[in-house]
């Protein structure tokens, strides 16, 4: 047999496709997955159920009348026909219009889910653990390749470098996803020396997140000991390990802001509060030195020196007092004695030297009183009121 | 102060601010005041030394399940990721 071309046997398979009475016009039940809205403005995603999915294109010009908005998750019956791209070589379904099956089976079993364990309190915050403000250890559960954890290691080492990370690497997404996440988040919880734990993922399709809507896994999330911050997906998703964590980061890279409070933010507070303290310090000497100023004032006011001045002027007043007294005395006792002198001087024996009087004084200057202290030759002093007569006694006559 | 060695960075920092509040306080006297503040510098030191420890290792757990071991999750020679 001659061998065929590539080419020939996908034209070949297009070809049995469209002859075929099913491939040809069928309507196809299933969940919207891998959703992308190209900017040509054609749709690609994938229709699945629980064991299958296939490709499917919805071009343009007829998606563009179509009311429903396609969304992740979303369960919808697609109507077309099924042929082969032949570039790559796959079938794919060419959608020529949509609709609504109402809520993805997968939704509803997160739906489900959600309100079984909210109903046994699983998301009650009276459950949910504070997280450490500086944790020493992260331990990280997520996939060792891919953006995630990238992120989540640089924007916790750029925030606060001390911090050690120990990541325990897990699949994120397929069968196997749950149960190693689960194990990751067991172990790192045993270990003890484990601060907080980050566990999630990047974005991804609905299917891509649905590892974290595992009902084991929010138990043992529930039962762990060690604080939990869930980072799956972008903002906009949300999961059952989301609601069960002790806080849900909208990213990742949210996950690691959350996770360790900024270093400079933190050195500066503490340079700050030591400054403070400092000025605190300060101002108290400023204000205890002013103190000290004013006691000192106050003390030299009391000063007992000043006091003893003080003392020292009242004696001097005192001083000054008696000495006026005195003299007020003295002054008294000089006008008496003045009198009396006047008195005396009418008392005194040369008073009478005025009247004619005189007085005799030998010639030792003694007063002479009797005539018996005289004999003829001596010589005497007459004192009178204006002078002295030097004489000389010639004759002696004593009274009888 | 040995009893620090057993505080968390968060107990010491609200350490340090209750300092700081009875620091304003006049009512202390300047003995108290000084032992605040000799104990407010030493919560200071500590919370620094915290913040200076030396960076952290980054690590990944590799092995199979009974055996898992430590590596570096940088590479040896560059600043690459695992």
């Amino acid at each position: 047999m001659k061998p065929l071309k590539v080419s020939e046997v996908n034209n070949y398979i297009k070809r049995v496709f469209a002859g075929d009475i099913v491939l040809s016009n069928l309507e196809i039940e299933g969940e919207v997955s891998n959703f992308k809205h190209h900017n040509s403005g054609h749709m690609y995603f994938s229709l699945k159920d629980d064991k299958s999915k296939i490709r499917c294109v919805f071009f343009k010009r007829d998606n563009e009348n179509g009311a429903i908005k396609l969304s992740e998750g979303m369960k919808v019956v697609a109507s077309g026909y099924i042929s082969v791209y032949d570039r790559d070589g796959d079938y794919q379904l060419y959608v020529r219009s949509i609709r609504d099956k109402g809520i993805g089976d997968l939704y509803k079993s997160f739906d489900d889910l959600k309100r079984k364990l909210e109903k046994e309190g699983l998301f009650q915050e009276k459950y949910k653990k504070d997280l450490p403000f500086l944790p020493k250890k992260i331990g990280v559960v997520t996939s060792k390749t891919g953006a995630a954890i990238r992120d989540i290691v640089t924007i916790l080492k750029r925030r606060y470098p001390p911090c050690e990370i120990l990541i325990y690497p897990a699949s994120v997404q397929g069968a196997n996803a749950a149960r190693e996440i689960s194990k990751g988040l067991k172990y790192l919880d045993n270990r003890g020396d484990i601060d907080l734990i980050i566990t999630g993922r990047g974005g991804g399709s609905y299917e891509e997140l649905f590892a974290f809507n595992d009902e084991e896994l929010a138990r043992i999330i529930f039962s762990l000991k060690t604080p939990i911050i869930s980072a799956v997906g972008h903002e906009t998703d949300y999961t059952i390990t989301d609601f069960v964590s002790d806080l849900r980061a909208p990213t990742p890279s949210a996950a690691a802001e959350l996770a360790v409070p900024d270093f400079s933010y933190l050195s500066n507070n503490l340079r700050n509060k030591y400054e403070t303290l400092l000025s605190h310090l300060n101002k108290y000497i400023l204000a205890n030195d002013n103190q000290l100023k004013f006691l000192n004032k106050s003390l030299s006011y009391n000063n007992p020196i000043l006091k003893l001045k003080n003392r020292q002027q009242d004696i001097d007043n005192m001083l000054r007092d008696l000495n006026y007294s005195l003299e007020k005395k003295i002054s008294k006792e000089l006008k008496r004695l003045l009198i009396l002198e006047n008195r005396l001087r009418l008392l005194d024996p040369r008073y009478s030297l005025d009247k004619g009087y005189g007085i005799l004084y030998d010639v030792d200057g003694n007063i002479v009183k009797s005539i018996d202290e005289l004999k003829i030759g001596y010589e005497i002093n007459i004192l009178l009121k204006d002078g002295t007569i030097r004489t000389v006694i010639i004759d002696l006559e004593k009274e009888a | 102060m040995e009893d620090n060695k057993k505080l968390s960075y968060e107990e010491a920092m609200s350490e340090l601010e209750k300092i700081l509040v009875e620091l304003e306080d006049d009512d202390c006297t300047l003995q108290e005041s000084i032992e605040k503040f000799k104990k407010g510098i030493e919560l200071y030191k500590y919370c620094n030394n915290i913040l200076k420890a030396a960076e952290g290792e980054v690590k990944v757990l590799l092995g199979d399940e009974e055996s898992l071991a430590e590596f570096n999750f940088f590479k040896e020679d560059e600043d690459e990721y695992y």
